[in-house]
């Protein structure tokens, strides 16, 4: 009876260990891919050169100067596409407020959300772009003014033509169907001339 | 006569009475012979009653406790005995004739195919199975292990040889440099390195702490052999072709003394892969004299000379086109076949041995042991010409095939075809080995020294150990073991060339780095070396072990129990005797040294239910010093340690139910073990690893620290003797082996060391958790039948069933350096978890079955003595079933681009090479004893 007893719960310990540490055929660790919830290079957009600007028009995307009429607009720099915005050839006496902004991001299903992009910087003089969260904004150029903007804070670049990364930007506090990120230049043509390139605008998952 | 035969296994139960004791007596007799055996051990199961056979054979055991006992009775080269003996109280059994049967399984030892000796490869793939510790077991499990799965590298409970212990004479016999034993130390002396004992798992040893693998102590005690001589020849198509070996035990005279000498030669024009060539020759002489009762000393001497040709583990595109006995590394020189990767051994060992009776109940044993000599690896050199091996990745079709250049589409046809692929398959067919004479040609037209050398990597170790143990047993109950051990170790490491194949001399520069940074030595810059000069590295490696443990072992009726512990300490340092154009701060003269301080714990317990149920349990923690060889991340170079260098953490718990009754045995045990902290190192080539070559290939160093490992699983062994002629013995390991963290990994490189740069490259995480540990089937089933005629002839038959055998994955392939390209930040073009996944899928081999077929016959010369003449035979993998031992993924593509751009068109370039198992073998033995 006694022996009974111990060899079934030896058997039993036995294969309760093996089977609860177990490893499955496809179990093993990977190195990290990163796994993007919006993801956007520019690289479907078409470039102009020179003072030929070709305004970026993406499905979803608004873009839009709320106190003028340039546009973010389509460049190449080294084969890569990017978004550029400068005042510099903008009419005299004309002020900007460019508006780059995304199509809604749908963040409920994901948690831990970074957002990242990067800037680059040519004949500075004076730094032109601010960055916004948002939530409640419908898309349309005229709710632009009506939206809640959270803005959020990213590391710009500290000399000309180096592409500096925003640093990653914690969106996991945003848990909405209808997420928007944008981008803002401010500058004119008797004042800030910067030329700015945007690129690489991404969230990445957890 | 024949009578007493056919009750080998059973006992004349004639019953006389005898007045007062209680107990019983035997006679012990030779099956064959019918001679009395003396010194054989009987001892009562479940007690600490153990009696010696005297010169007429004969037994007594008084002072038994009535009742059903169980009797064993084993002597070296017989098999065990157990018989059931009802003790009947006041009375004194004769139990009559007890008949000993030669253990055949010590035939089978010496056709062991002698992997342990044959260690595949390359530093970077120590693929070794354990079955050379495991031979002397009488364990089913273990014989299925060593003689069935050890053709298959299978390993004990997923351990290499590093974790297990083996002694001889309670000298530690493990390299400090990679800590595994090298089993050609002695190879070839079956006969005289048989008295053997064996511990599985981390179960108690007279001898030492051990390790969680097991313990394996051979002694060579010259009064311990069995006085006579034997002479054995004998054929088989392994790693060699002939051995014949001869030994002569004399016994103890009367005026005390004793020795033994053995000698063996084994050699082949070509084993079984081609061009491996084999040379080996043993002797073997211990001498004991024994003083008075009390002291005894004994001296061993052991010269054991093994050369012979290695063979080169192959990509599946090699494979495919020359077979798996395809072997690159030899070539064709004046109609002879010269490997140039040999391996020579040589390494002789002297031994004193004292042996003190202090009381009659406490043995202390003194031994001092001196060990000096040579392990050399052969290879070619190409200071300036092309790499001459024939495999290399240039020279083969995969070169052109993955080269988009090479495909052009022919006017009029849509198919493009790839020409050069073509020219240089032909001319890969054409001349698939090493071109000597070649080499000779270019050395010739050669000015600034020779194109190609053939050099040889030496080590040349001198050892003293020193060591005292004390086994004494306190009282009945109690048996206490302690010892302490020194050991000094002074490793020169260096490279010679040994031909400088009709060239000059051999200009002592590193031709990939210009100026100061291309010297090997700046201390003597631009050496023309000439024949037997040193070049490349130069060095030493010191390390003193001091180490000492103590262990009690407690018996009583219903349980048996041990505790032990250990402490030890370990020091190394290293000496340069070369400064390093790249590292000339750091390279020459001594560097630091560092201490490990380790210590371990082991219990167990023994629950007996009856005589012939137990449950066993056993468990153990202990730390585990780093061995020299991954102490150093760049010794050839440097003094400096590797980073982060720490002991590992090993704990080990096993737990089994053991059956043991005269005609059926079982065992059945879980285990389980965790390796924490270990240290890896691997040298290769590999190309965007972020160095300052970009998408030129270097050379690198692979340093993986803070690596876990897991082994768990179970094993079952079961022997029926279904009639008294014929057996049955089953026999199943079910393991899994992984990895079960993400360690980090770092690289060196000279490259960087030559900009005055730090060497090392920190690549963070490795992910490696769940990936299994490589080279050794993690399954394996063993079936098999023996038919022993009471006429001294046998047969065997054994089937095996292998699987899960994994390869060794690339290290660097499993860092973010694989996904993320480091321009952007960001995921390469197309690597998504699923295609990463995929990729780097761990290989897993073909199960496979192996059958084996064994048999024996022997006879009596004459009546008058014990001479017998006989033979053994076997067939191994009698089906010629091809099958994979090993292999490794190469690390030079070690992007996600480069991978999916190698492998595009299904030849990869650095696809993994191989190692594969023989074929159908045979060994055949003839012997005489006398």
């Amino acid at each position: 009876m006694k022996i009974k007893f111990l060899k079934t719960m030896f058997l039993l310990a036995l294969t309760s260990s093996v089977l609860t540490s177990c490893v499955g055929e496809d179990d093993y660790a990977i190195p990290t891919v990163y796994e993007y919830v919006f993801n956007e290079g520019f690289t479907s957009s078409p470039v102009g050169s020179g003072s030929n600007e070709v305004p970026i028009a993406l499905e979803g995307w608004v873009n839009h100067n709320t106190t003028s009429t340039k546009l973010w607009h389509g460049r190449a720099f080294a084969g890569n596409n990017h978004a550029e915005f400068s005042s510099f050839y903008s009419a005299v006496g004309t002020n900007d407020t460019a508006w780059l902004i995304t199509p809604a991001i749908d963040l409920t299903e994901t948690t831990g959300e970074t957002l990242s992009f990067t800037t680059k910087t040519r004949f500075e003089n004076g730094y032109p772009l601010t960055a916004f969260v948002s939530t409640d904004y419908d898309g349309t150029t005229a709710g632009i003014a009506t939206a809640t903007w959270t803005q959020v804070t990213f590391t710009a670049p500290t000399a000309d033509d180096v592409v500096t990364s925003s640093g990653n930007i914690d969106l996991s506090g945003y848990d909405s169907n209808n997420v928007r990120i944008a981008f803002k230049y401010t500058g004119s043509k008797a004042g800030v001339t910067t030329t700015l390139q945007l690129d690489n605008i991404k969230i990445v998952k957890n | 006569m024949k009578k007493l035969v056919i009750s080998a296994l059973f006992v004349l139960q004639t019953v006389v009475v005898f007045a007062q004791s209680t107990g019983f007596s035997g006679k012990v007799v030779d099956s064959k012979t019918q001679k009395p055996l003396q010194n054989v051990v009987a001892s009562i199961q479940n007690t600490n009653l153990t009696a010696l056979t005297d010169i007429a054979g004969v037994f007594e055991f008084k002072n038994v406790n009535p009742g059903s006992q169980l009797l064993q009775i084993r002597s070296t080269g017989y098999k065990d005995q157990l018989l059931a003996v009802d003790v009947v109280d006041g009375k004194m059994l004769d139990l009559g004739i007890v008949v000993l049967e030669e253990d055949i399984s010590i035939e089978q030892q010496l056709s062991l195919i002698t992997i342990t000796e044959n260690d595949l490869g390359d530093d970077n793939s120590g693929s070794e199975s354990t079955s050379g510790l495991l031979q002397a077991s009488r364990d089913v499990y273990q014989q299925a292990a060593a003689f069935n799965w050890g053709q298959s590298r299978f390993r004990i409970r997923g351990f290499d040889n590093e974790y297990g212990t083996t002694m001889i004479n309670g000298i530690v016999m493990n390299k400090l440099y990679d800590g595994r034993p090298q089993w050609s130390n002695w190879g070839g002396l079956n006969d005289a390195t048989r008295n053997q004992e064996f511990t599985m798992g981390s179960a108690p040893s007279d001898y030492t702490f051990g390790n969680p693998l097991g313990t394996q102590e051979i002694n060579t005690r010259a009064s311990f052999y069995r006085p006579g001589s034997r002479i054995s020849m004998s054929g088989t198509n392994t790693n060699y072709s002939w051995r014949t070996m001869g030994t002569h035990a004399s016994g103890m005279n009367r005026n005390g003394w004793a020795y033994v000498i053995s000698a063996s030669r084994r050699w082949a024009k070509e084993g079984y892969f081609e061009g491996t060539d084999y040379s080996a020759n043993s002797l073997f002489a211990s001498v004991e004299k024994k003083f008075n009762d009390k002291h005894s000393l004994n001296f061993t001497s052991i010269y054991a000379q093994n050369s012979r040709g290695k063979s080169s583990p192959n990509t599946k595109e090699v494979t495919d086109l020359m077979g798996v006995e395809y072997n690159s590394y030899w070539g064709w020189q004046d109609g002879k076949k010269r490997n140039s990767r040999d391996k020579d051994i040589e390494e002789p060992m002297v031994m004193l041995s004292h042996y003190w009776k202090l009381s009659e109940n406490t043995n202390l044993n003194t031994n001092v042991a001196y060990q000096t000599g040579r392990i050399s690896n052969s290879r070619l050199e190409n200071p300036l010409g092309n790499n001459p091996d024939p495999t290399y990745y240039r020279k083969l079709p995969s070169y052109a095939l993955n080269d988009p250049t090479q495909w052009i589409t022919p006017s009029g046809s849509t198919e493009p075809i790839n020409p050069e692929a073509d020219r240089l398959l032909e001319e890969f067919l054409l001349s698939p080995q090493i071109d000597w004479n070649a080499m000779y040609i270019a050395n010739q037209n050669s000015t600034d020294g020779v194109a190609f050398a053939l050099t040889e990597q030496r080590n040349d170790d001198t050892t003293i150990t020193a060591n005292m143990l004390l086994s004494s047993i306190i009282s009945q109950n109690l048996t206490f073991n302690s010892g302490v051990s020194f050991r000094k170790l002074k490793s020169h490491n260096y490279a010679v060339v040994t031909d400088l194949l009709g060239g000059d001399y051999f200009l002592n520069v590193d031709r990939f780095f210009q100026g100061d940074n291309a010297q090997f030595d700046l201390n003597n810059p631009d050496q023309q070396v000439g024949k037997n000069g040193t070049i490349g590295y130069n060095y030493n490696l010191f390390a003193n072990v001091v180490d000492g443990f103590t262990q009690f072992k407690f018996n009583y009726k219903k349980f048996d129990f041990y505790l032990a512990q250990t402490f030890s300490r370990t020091e190394y340092q290293r000496e340069g005797l070369y400064r390093s154009g790249n590292y000339a701060n750091n390279s020459y003269g001594k560097g630091d040294s560092k201490v490990f301080e380790n210590f371990g714990f082991k219990g167990g317990l023994t629950y007996k239910v009856t005589g012939q149920h137990y449950f066993d349990f056993n468990g153990m923690y202990m730390t585990k010093a780093p061995n020299l060889r991954n102490s150093f991340y760049n010794a050839r170079r440097s003094n400096e340690f590797t980073e982060n260098l720490t002991s590992e953490n090993i704990v080990s718990a096993d737990a089994s139910y053991i059956l043991r009754t005269p005609s059926f045995k079982a065992r059945l045990t879980g285990f389980f073990s965790r390796i924490k902290d270990a240290t890896e190192i691997a040298f290769f080539y590999a190309e965007n690893i972020g160095d300052s070559d970009g998408d030129e290939d270097s050379f690198v160093t692979e340093i993986t620290t803070g690596l876990e490992k897991q082994n768990l699983g179970a094993e079952l062994g079961l022997e029926y003797q279904i009639t008294s002629t014929i057996k049955a013995t089953a026999a199943a390991s079910y393991g899994q082996y992984t990895y079960s963290n993400n360690a980090r990994l770092q690289t060196s490189d000279d490259n960087l060391a030559s900009q005055g740069l730090s060497p090392l490259k920190d690549f963070g995480t490795v992910y490696l958790k769940d990936y299994h540990q490589p080279g050794m089937p993690q399954q394996a089933y063993s079936f098999g039948l023996e038919y022993r005629d009471p006429k001294f002839w046998w047969i065997g038959a054994n089937v095996n069933y292998l699987s899960d055998s994994y390869i060794s994955v690339s290290k660097i392939m499993r860092t973010d350096n694989f996904s993320i390209d480091d321009a952007t930040g960001d995921n390469y073009a197309g690597a998504t978890p699923e295609t990463v996944r995929d990729i780097l899928k761990q290989e897993k081999f073909n199960s496979f079955t192996l059958v084996n077929l064994t048999g024996g016959k022997s006879w009596r010369i004459s009546n008058k003595n014990r001479n017998t003449v006989g033979f053994f035979a076997s067939v191994n993998n009698l089906f010629d079933v091809e099958y994979k031992t090993g292999g490794f993924e190469q690390s030079r593509k070690a992007t996600f681009p480069d991978l999916v751009a190698d492998n595009a068109n299904g030849t990869p370039s650095f696809g993994p090479k191989y190692f594969y198992g023989y074929g159908r073998t045979y060994f055949v033995n003839f012997y005489i004893n006398f």
